[in-house]
């Protein structure tokens, strides 16, 4: 099993990343989820950036999705926890909530 | 109650000092209670104190919770007096650490203000101010290191502290209807800077996911799918911004969006990131109306928004100005009277597609912004309290007083 992206269908709306910080920690917080929106919000480029358990740091850019990466090229800024130090996305056991919180259909399920 | 901080900053604009102030429960009854919460808090601490404050449900998984409000200090009623911030601006406020901010006096030095950990400062940068509002947001940003940094940045109007002038939201207008960026350039804050990497805890974390998504459903099954601005305005539905329409981006937590990315100095199908400024990001449609009604073609419309965006201008003043007489309207037109800082009156409230004018009745306008709630969205789906409360009530632990 594994998440599966249409990049173009993103939205930047953020909610993959919040859904996964309550599945983690219960809290609302940018600092522990496995998911995070990645924007250069000027040219408006955005996509997602996962850690994952199979595929190493997965890139979710406009222009295609790229797995196996060992740097994120999307840490969220050094502000922020980078991808690396957080914990690989382990599929909430089946049904991940980033893929119901998604309201666009960017992020779903292949077994 | 869960899902607040239970606290405010106050920034002495004059000393630099700051300090946290507690909330009592009180405050978070409602929102009317809070919208009082945060005015007397403003006037507490100065006279005609300005506040930069998220919402109740700020941040939270109800559908389209990305908003916040500056409350100027200025006389009227308070729809006259509030400025919605959407983006992200609400939410990394909110994960700052403090619910508001009140800025008090002013600055003897032109400053930012940035927050960040539950840090509150007054940056002095003088060489900020006469730089336009793109590059205020980029000099923040790269200064403080971090891309995800939000600035509600004032722009040379906002300096020159014009009735006309506008709150840009990191590069973007649209929200600003009231000249708020005048209020801040009186206190000589150029920009305010936020950044949140904190956590907001909830009662039922679970609870409030299903039933958020129950919410949503219910929604998309009445509203269908978003195509972004053009589901808000015909006017953009034609070819000429269809030519430019690159893609459509949504605020924190909204499953409609009604921002369209139009791009006008590259071929808009280009996906990769090519170059930094290919276009504008535009959802004021009152502006959009009024740069169409005066003679600009789609293309001319969007240069114009982002000649006013770095300006820190009401597009819509600007463009009365430039259709009253004068030249034939034009780009050119448009950049003369920003330079010569021509349009002395605020857009005023008789325009119709903005934020304010969502709803007929105000008082549900002022009631969407201190819950944290996007007024675009919700006039859109209805103003259902009990709905909103059904969704909130697992976040925040405690039920509220919606009306």
């Amino acid at each position: 099993m594994r998440l599966t992206f249409q990049p173009l269908a993103c939205i930047a709306c953020d909610l993959c990343e919040v859904a996964c910080s309550l599945r983690r920690d219960g809290v609302v917080t940018p600092m522990s989820s496995s998911i995070i929106l990645h924007s250069e919000d000027k040219a408006n480029y955005f996509g997602l950036v996962l850690k994952s358990r199979s595929e190493g740091v997965v890139l979710v850019r406009p222009e295609g999705v790229v797995s196996g990466q060992e740097s994120s090229g999307g840490s969220g800024g050094p502000g922020a926890k980078p991808i690396l130090l957080r914990e690989p996305c382990d599929l909430c056991d089946g049904d991940p909530m980033c893929v119901r919180a998604c309201p666009v259909r960017c992020i779903s399920v292949e077994d | 109650m869960r899902f607040m901080n239970g606290r405010y900053g106050v920034i002495d604009l004059a000393s630099g000092e700051s300090s946290e102030h507690e909330l009592s429960e009180d405050a978070f009854r409602g929102p009317s209670s809070y919208l009082s919460a945060v005015g007397s808090a403003a006037r507490e601490h100065a006279a005609g104190g300005l506040a930069v404050s998220s919402g109740l449900l700020t941040c939270s998984l109800t559908p389209a919770a990305c908003a916040g409000f500056v409350l100027s200090p200025r006389e009227g009623p308070a729809e006259e007096r509030m400025c919605p911030l959407t983006g992200y601006i609400g939410t990394e406020l909110k994960l700052s650490g403090f619910d508001f901010i009140v800025l008090a006096g002013e600055s003897k030095v032109p400053g930012y203000i940035w927050i960040r950990d539950g840090i509150l400062e007054l940056v002095p940068s003088p060489a900020i101010v006469g730089s336009d509002s793109w590059k205020r947001t980029d000099t923040i940003r790269k200064d403080q290191g971090d891309k995800r940094i939000q600035v509600i940045s004032v722009g040379p109007w906002g300096d020159s502290c014009l009735a006309s002038s506008q709150l840009v939201m990191n590069y973007w207008g649209g929200e600003d209807a009231i000249g708020c960026a005048a209020d801040f350039g009186r206190r000589s804050v150029a920009a305010f800077a936020v950044r949140g990497m904190g956590e907001i805890e909830l009662e039922e974390p679970e609870e409030h996911f299903s039933r958020s998504l129950e919410l949503r459903e219910s929604h998309r099954a009445a509203l269908g799918e978003s195509t972004g601005l053009s589901s808000f305005t015909e006017k953009v539905a034609g070819e000429g911004f269809g030519a430019l329409f690159h893609r459509k981006v949504a605020c924190y937590g909204c499953p409609y969006p009604c921002r369209s990315y139009y791009k006008v100095f590259e071929d808009a199908d280009v996906m990769a990131l090519k170059i930094d400024e290919p276009g504008h990001l535009a959802y004021d449609i009152p502006a959009i109306d009024e740069l169409l009604s005066i003679g600009l073609t789609a293309r001319e419309v969007v240069l114009s928004l982002i000649a006013c965006a770095k300006a820190g201008a009401d597009p819509v003043s600007v463009a009365r100005a430039v259709g009253d007489g004068g030249p034939q309207p034009s780009v050119e037109a448009i950049q003369a009277a920003l330079a010569s800082e021509k349009a002395t009156d605020a857009r005023g409230s008789a325009v119709e597609g903005g934020f304010t004018d969502a709803f007929a009745n105000a008082s549900d306008y002022v009631v969407c912004l201190a819950l944290g709630l996007c007024p675009r969205y919700w006039a859109r789906v209805g103003l259902n309290f009990g709905a909103i409360s059904r969704v909130a009530e697992p976040a925040t632990g405690s039920g509220m007083e919606l009306r």
